[in-house]
């Protein structure tokens, strides 16, 4: 049974306990009876459900608790407290039943042979998973369209570049046809063009009926992709919504930094309340929030300054904006 | 999900082709790497032979009586690092998170361990052990202390042999959910029991024969049969009873294994 949730985490914790671990025999006993250590509150009565179908990030900075919580999504690892449904089923309790429908994706290591081609890893997971051969064929073929893994199949997957291994990372966690994909930090470390490529495949698996958890540092990937984002820090669930709420609750600043030919006047037009320019010789740099105005309505109003030369806009990240949820409020609980 | 035994070894046989194909990607270093192995086990029946051939027989057993001894234990390490290998190997899976990705695989987790790495080096050692064993057996059946349905027997004791090593293994490994940094730990279990159990087990001390037949019990893998079949001693339940043993153990080593895997720490990226 499907349901309409394909996750559903309720007061899910997990705590890790840390002995000092000594080396060899002695100091390893030595840790097991030790009854001193820090607990680590990794993850701390998180609860959200996840639609069938739906794009969702899960977004914290570092250490926040993403990949722990991915990890026992997958079944990776058990929940210190609190109960997981992964497709109706607990992933800890029938992991392999739960492991036949999803594909999991880590950025930072591979699920393929690392001495074997691309081409035989992917002979692997098909049997491993039963897909036919025809269907596994049929399957690789439309994710080299996309994905362009045809060039380097036959190369050794530690040969591979970073953006072709995750390239083709990817198309073997989709090879069996998961119904739930979970990915972390796919696009870590990749350059422009690969980052787009990777978005498109996402969009196309998504829009397929996959529903995709993705945890990620790149605010570009959660606004081109994710519907709903989910935040986490220090272990707490802090935000569940979309993207335009977020913006409601924290303001989310866009940074823009506007070039002059000539160094400009100290003294800058009025621009929107909530807007800061700074002016330091020819350029300015503007932090402002675009549910309150436009880029285009800032390079007219600082168009009286002098001839632009060049403009760029960044997004802020993920650490940014959760520093911003915190600024405005008082701390509150303890770890 | 069930899965029949035929699934297993139709991945099984797939796995192996790749750990082939995997190995000859270096062709030299294939052959080099598998005299060495033949090597290795050569040097270890040699110095064997010297000690012998110094004492002629060790507690009542001569040389040709050893060599049966020594041939089903290195049959037994031999099918052992074929299928098990990586089981020895597992803090670098613990200290590298490497085991993340055997979880998220639709099987048994410890098959999935198994699968990562089928070592075809090692059919040189369980060749060399079927030839001294083997040979050591035949002299025995020509002189007459030994019979010849006996020959069935000795051939597919390595495999209640190999079961036993995989369950030692197995819960070795199983102390790294806890402890991660275990190498050290396959010294105690693994290398000096097997290394013990290619001699009579009744010329050490009563605690060490005690651990041989319980804790690590590699004397079923070859003294307590082979001695009955000898006629040094024991009953017929002496050879029936490797294939109970190695089924306790196999299956006392899976509970903990399987306990240990709910403390899994993975790593922290």
């Amino acid at each position: 049974m499907a349901g309409l949730h394909s996750i559903v985490a309720r007061r899910v914790s997990k705590h890790f306990r840390i002995a000092e671990t000594g080396r060899g025999v002695t100091g390893a006993l030595r840790a097991l009876v030790s009854t001193k250590g820090r607990v680590i509150r990794a993850v701390e009565d998180v609860s959200f459900a996840i639609e069938t179908g739906a794009f969702v990030g899960y977004l914290g900075p570092n250490g926040a608790g993403k990949s722990t919580t991915v990890k026992m999504l997958s079944g990776i690892l058990h929940p210190t407290a609190g109960e997981i449904e992964v497709l109706g089923a607990s992933p800890q309790r029938q992991r392999a039943q739960v492991a036949q429908r999803i594909g999991v994706v880590f950025g930072q290591r591979t699920q393929l042979w690392w001495d074997l081609p691309v081409a035989d890893s992917y002979e692997l997971i098909a049997a491993m998973y039963g897909v036919p051969h025809d269907l596994a064929q049929q399957r690789l073929r439309r994710f080299d369209e996309v994905l362009g893994i045809g060039a380097f199949l036959d190369v050794q997957v530690r040969r591979l570049s970073l953006g072709q291994r995750m390239r083709a990372d990817l198309a073997g966690a989709l090879l069996h046809g998961p119904e739930v994909l979970f990915l972390d930090e796919p696009t870590i470390g990749l350059d422009v063009l690969a980052k787009a490529a990777i978005r498109d495949f996402l969009r196309e698996v998504n829009a397929g009926g996959v529903t995709v958890l993705l945890t990620t540092h790149d605010m570009d990937d959660v606004e081109q992709l994710c519907g709903r984002i989910i935040i986490i820090n220090h272990g707490r669930l802090e935000f569940d919504g979309t993207v335009p709420e977020l913006r409601q609750r924290v303001g989310v600043p866009t940074q823009m930094e506007v070039d002059f030919l000539s160094p400009v006047p100290r003294t800058l037009p009025e621009l929107n309340c909530g807007t800061v320019a700074v002016q330091d010789g020819s350029r300015v740099t503007v932090s402002f929030d675009r549910a309150q105005t436009s880029a285009a309505r800032i390079i007219a109003a600082l168009g009286d300054l002098g001839e632009i030369k060049d403009v760029t806009i960044s997004e802020p990240d993920i650490d940014e904006i959760v520093r911003r949820m915190y600024a405005g409020q008082t701390p509150t609980g303890s770890r | 999900m069930k899965r029949r035994p035929a699934d297993y070894w139709r991945l099984f046989r797939f796995l192996l082709r790749s750990g082939l194909r995997e190995r000859m990607q270096y062709k030299a270093n294939f052959l080099i790497t598998t005299m060495f192995r033949v090597l290795n086990v050569l040097i270890d029946f040699v110095l064997l032979a010297v000690i012998l051939a110094r004492f002629r027989v060790i507690d009542g057993w001569d040389i040709v009586e050893v060599a049966v001894l020594y041939g089903s234990v290195s049959v037994s390490r031999g099918l052992f690092d074929l299928l098990a290998r990586e089981l020895e190997q597992f803090e670098k899976y613990l200290v590298s998170g490497d085991y993340d990705g055997i979880l998220v695989r639709p099987w048994p987790t410890v098959f999935g361990l198994l699968a990562r790495k089928v070592d075809v080096t090692r059919l040189g050692m369980l060749l060399q052990g079927f030839a001294i064993g083997g040979s050591g057996a035949i002299v025995l059946v020509r002189r007459g202390s030994l019979a010849w349905p006996a020959l069935g027997y000795l051939a597919v004791l390595p495999l209640c042999g190999a079961a036993i090593l995989v369950a030692v293994a197995m819960g070795t490994a199983a102390l790294g959910f806890w402890l991660v940094r275990i190498d050290e730990f396959y010294v105690f279990t693994m290398y000096a029991p097997m290394t013990a159990a290619v001699y009579p087990v009744s010329i050490y001390p009563g605690w060490l024969r005690g651990l041989l037949h319980t804790v690590v019990p590699m004397a079923f893998a070859g003294y307590v049969p082979v001695s009955y079949l000898l006629g040094k001693g024991g009953s017929g339940w002496s050879l029936l009873a490797p294939l109970p043993v190695a089924v306790l153990a196999l299956w006392l080593a899976h509970r903990l294994w399987l306990w240990g895997e709910r403390h899994y720490h993975s790593t922290g990226t």
